[in-house]
């Protein structure tokens, strides 16, 4: 077997005059968790579904544990377990029938397929919902029963496309549970998500798409190190006005404001000039600002997304003049809070 | 638990099956339908005693209402419902082909069927008991309206497959209609002493044409490293070459004609208006054989070259039967035989090359074929008004002559018999030359398709 879970090389696919995918090469070690990320229609559902062999390319090699999936589709697909982001039901079937009906269709004899189904059913919690009619679930529970049928033919590459779209909070994070035992036994995951905090988390790398390319391939840890920005947040016990306008008086117009929040707001600052905050901090009470909190941020995942898909750049926040800024667009975010907020700056990949 | 209820043999089943089964238990419509069967029979047979020809007539028509248009309407969403829903996809991804999902959605609504006939039988003794019907006919006649059951149950599932509500029916219609047509006469032939030959007729016929259906069907749903195009290819190739013979053995010649034509027709213009995507799990199978694996690759491998070649090896073959058999056949004008031949090549390859000629396309797609069928039909009513106006004489070139350059037009005139035979050899060569033409044209297309399966088939044979 080899090391490589996914190869993929040259990968392009066009419907018609449309290209969906322009040239991608990636590849994801065994046992690796990769969060596969770009906005809508950016070619991630139809890379995914040349890798669960559901489409073909129109060129390139895509290969499964060293499997072409255009000449051994069979094979590939005994290794490869599918969830696609919505997954249709049928009615008048209980949540055990349909898990035996996929468990018989992969080819499981009793008394195998019965322990199989046990197991899946204990992992994903179904058990207690067993005789329930499908059609009946809610949002988590059906992605759950999903989950439990991607996982009948104990695939070793499971392919997730927007596993958590649509789940509650509390479901969202039993999904992550599961994502993360699921990686414990050494399973490999290429799993898309908008939810990029979440990816943050379970992912050991991440990949970004965009416009039908790869943008960035490589540790969550180094993206967020790898800018050319450094983020401050700072809170004022004064008016956060009195803030932006001394943003907007700077000469040198190297600091930007990159959001606001109710008490300051968050700066941006050249990596080059990322050492000088003391003198930064120094001149502001210098200047009469009264600064409760300054610190470096890390930055965001949701920044970085951004960032990457400008071209490198943090887009600022335009500076308005004092009193101009109305409270409805004041952000309600918690100054130095690490949680997951929108990104301050709508995403608007260049065309 | 559930599990237990089918616990005994279920692991003899098709999954297919067992899902199918478990949800149509579950609902009410099979039960509702099913009860009401009973009903309709019952009542026909209360009616027998004052009134036999009608308890007959009503006995009868309940039970092939039920097996033969009801229960196969089902099919009619048994696929779609699948690719609506998005669960077709998951099913690719276990180790079910297209074919046995195919095959267990017929199988579902075909055990219902038997469930129905099963139910029918002791209605056969009550009519033997209460009117003296002959039950030995009575039960070969619903074996075969079992069969014409079946075989419309491939039909719909097959045709289910087709995303377009409109095109599923009208097919299933016309489908229907060229069953009805072919197997009327074998209805009539089991009513009398003479059951047996209809009944080996029907048999033969009917299990290849549900084979045939549900081929078809699974290579409307399978995803692109599927290959159906060999089995489908090889099973009409035999039909066509093979039914005549048994029609010929059993005296239903003109019913074998039909049936082989229709397959013909169905086989060939899916094969003709399909891409040509050569890969290398479809070519497999073929680089095992050096010469006959390249040939082979070029008559049944999938895409629209290939098929061009298969549709001309196959009418070239019926070629060759028309003329060995037209010794034995007193009744068969070879001539006759041989244009229509021509004229239907003809129908199916003009319109295709038009399409290939003034479209920038890879492979000829069905709309255009369609259109291309249409107008010509509208040209051919138009011709046939013209020339009413013009009241031209036989034997004289008029308005009509027009449409010796269209296939489907010569063939629309010859199916309603108004082509003069002051006309007939005049519009039989014309009618070869705009085929062969469209023939020429159509391999210099395929040229390069053909090209690329023999390449991709050396790159293979080198590789293993």
């Amino acid at each position: 077997m080899s090391d490589l879970a996914i190869e993929v090389q040259n990968l392009r696919k066009h419907f018609n005059q449309v290209t969906a995918v322009k040239s991608v090469t990636f590849s994801v070690e065994s046992g690796q968790v990769v969060g596969f990320i770009g906005a809508n229609g950016a070619g991630k559902t139809t890379t995914m579904r040349i890798l669960a062999t559901l489409e073909l390319p129109s060129s390139g090699t895509v290969k499964i544990e060293g499997l072409d999936v255009v000449d051994f589709p069979e094979l590939v697909r005994q290794r490869v377990g599918w969830m696609p982001d919505s997954f249709g039901t049928y009615d008048n079937v209980t949540v055990w029938e349909y898990l035996d009906f996929y468990a018989r269709a992969y080819g499981l004899q009793d008394p195998l397929r019965s322990q199989r189904l046990q197991e899946v059913m204990t992992f994903t919690d179904l058990t207690e919902i067993a005789d329930r009619d499908m059609n009946k679930l809610s949002t988590g529970m059906g992605q759950r029963l999903c989950l439990g049928r991607t996982l009948l033919s104990n695939p070793s590459v499971l392919i997730l496309d927007e596993p958590a779209a649509g789940l509650d909070p509390k479901a969202r994070i039993e999904f992550k549970n599961l994502i993360r035992l699921l990686a414990e036994q050494g399973k490999t995951i290429f799993i898309s998500s908008h939810i990029l905090s979440e990816l943050d988390e379970m992912c050991d790398a991440l990949l970004f798409i965009d416009h039908g390319e790869i943008v960035h391939f490589g540790q969550t840890a180094a993206l967020k190190t790898q800018s050319s920005e450094a983020v401050f947040n700072v809170q004022t016990d004064g008016p956060p006005e009195a803030l932006y306008q001394w943003i907007k008086q700077q000469a040198d117009g190297d600091i930007k404001l990159l959001d606001r929040h109710r008490s300051g707001g968050r700066l941006v600052l050249p990596m080059a000039r990322a050492e000088e905050a003391g003198p930064l901090l120094r001149r502001m009470i210098r200047d009469g600002l009264e600064i409760s909190q300054f610190h470096r941020e890390e930055r965001r995942l949701e920044e970085a997304f951004v960032e990457m898909l400008r071209g490198g750049k943090a887009a600022p926040l335009p500076i308005p003049d004092p009193g101009e800024v109305p409270a409805s667009a004041v952000r309600s975010s918690t100054p130095g809070s690490t949680s997951p907020s929108p990104p301050p700056v709508p995403p608007t990949p260049p065309s | 638990m559930t599990a237990s209820v089918f616990a005994p043999t279920s692991e003899w089943l098709s999954p297919m099956i067992i899902k199918e089964l478990r949800q149509g238990l579950h609902s009410k419509l099979f039960i509702t339908f099913y009860l009401l069967l009973q009903g309709l029979l019952a009542f026909s047979i209360l009616l027998m005693p004052n009134a036999q020809s009608a308890g007959n007539s009503l006995f009868w028509f309940t039970v092939v209402t039920t097996l033969v248009i009801a229960l196969p309407a089902r099919g009619l969403v048994a696929v779609h419902m699948e690719l609506r829903a998005r669960t077709m996809e998951l099913l690719y991804l276990t180790r079910l082909s297209t074919l046995r999902i195919i095959l267990g959605k017929w199988g579902a609504l075909f055990l219902q069927s038997i469930l129905c006939a099963v139910a029918i039988l002791p209605y056969l003794f009550v009519r033997y008991l209460l009117g003296g019907q002959e039950i030995v006919h009575e039960g070969v006649w619903l074996a075969a309206v079992l069969l014409l059951s079946a075989l419309c149950m491939a039909l719909t599932v097959s045709f289910s497959a087709l995303s377009n509500w409109w095109g599923r029916v009208s097919l299933s219609i016309i489908a229907f209609s060229v069953l009805a047509l072919a197997y009327s006469g074998v209805m009539d032939a089991l009513s009398y002493d003479q059951w047996l030959p209809g009944l080996i007729f029907l048999l033969t016929s009917g299990v290849l044409l549900i084979a045939i259906c549900l081929i078809f069907g699974a290579s409307l749903i399978a995803s692109s490293s599927e290959n159906h195009t060999l089995r489908l290819r090889l099973l009409a190739l035999l039909y066509c070459l093979g039914l005549p013979l048994v029609g010929l053995a059993t005296g239903f010649l003109s019913e074998a004609a039909i049936t082989s034509l229709a397959v013909l027709i169905l086989v060939s213009l899916s094969s003709l208006l399909v891409q040509q995507v050569p890969l290398g799990s479809h070519l497999r199978p073929f680089s095992k054989f050096s010469l006959l694996g390249r040939w082979a690759s070029l008559l049944l491998s999938p895409g629209w070259a290939s098929g061009l070649c298969y549709t001309l090896v196959l009418f070239a073959a019926l070629t060759v039967g028309i003329l060995f058999l037209h010794p034995y056949l007193p009744k068969l004008e070879m001539f006759d035989a041989l244009f229509y031949l021509i004229v239907l090549l003809g129908t199916m390859l003009f319109p295709l090359a038009l399409i290939l000629l003034f479209q920038p396309v890879d492979a000829p797609r069905l709309l255009p074929f369609v259109w291309a069928q249409i107008s010509m039909i509208f040209c051919y009513f138009f011709i046939l008004l013209v020339e009413q106006a013009l009241e031209t004489g036989t034997g004289v070139v008029g308005p009509i002559d027009i449409l010796a350059l269209l296939p489907t037009a010569t063939l629309l005139l010859l199916v309603s018999d108004n082509l003069a035979p002051l006309e007939y050899t005049r519009f039989c060569y014309v009618n070869l030359t705009v085929t062969a033409l469209a023939v020429v044209y159509l391999l210099w297309r395929a040229r390069p398709g053909l090209s690329e399966i023999t390449q991709l088939l050396q790159r293979l044979r080198a590789a293993s």
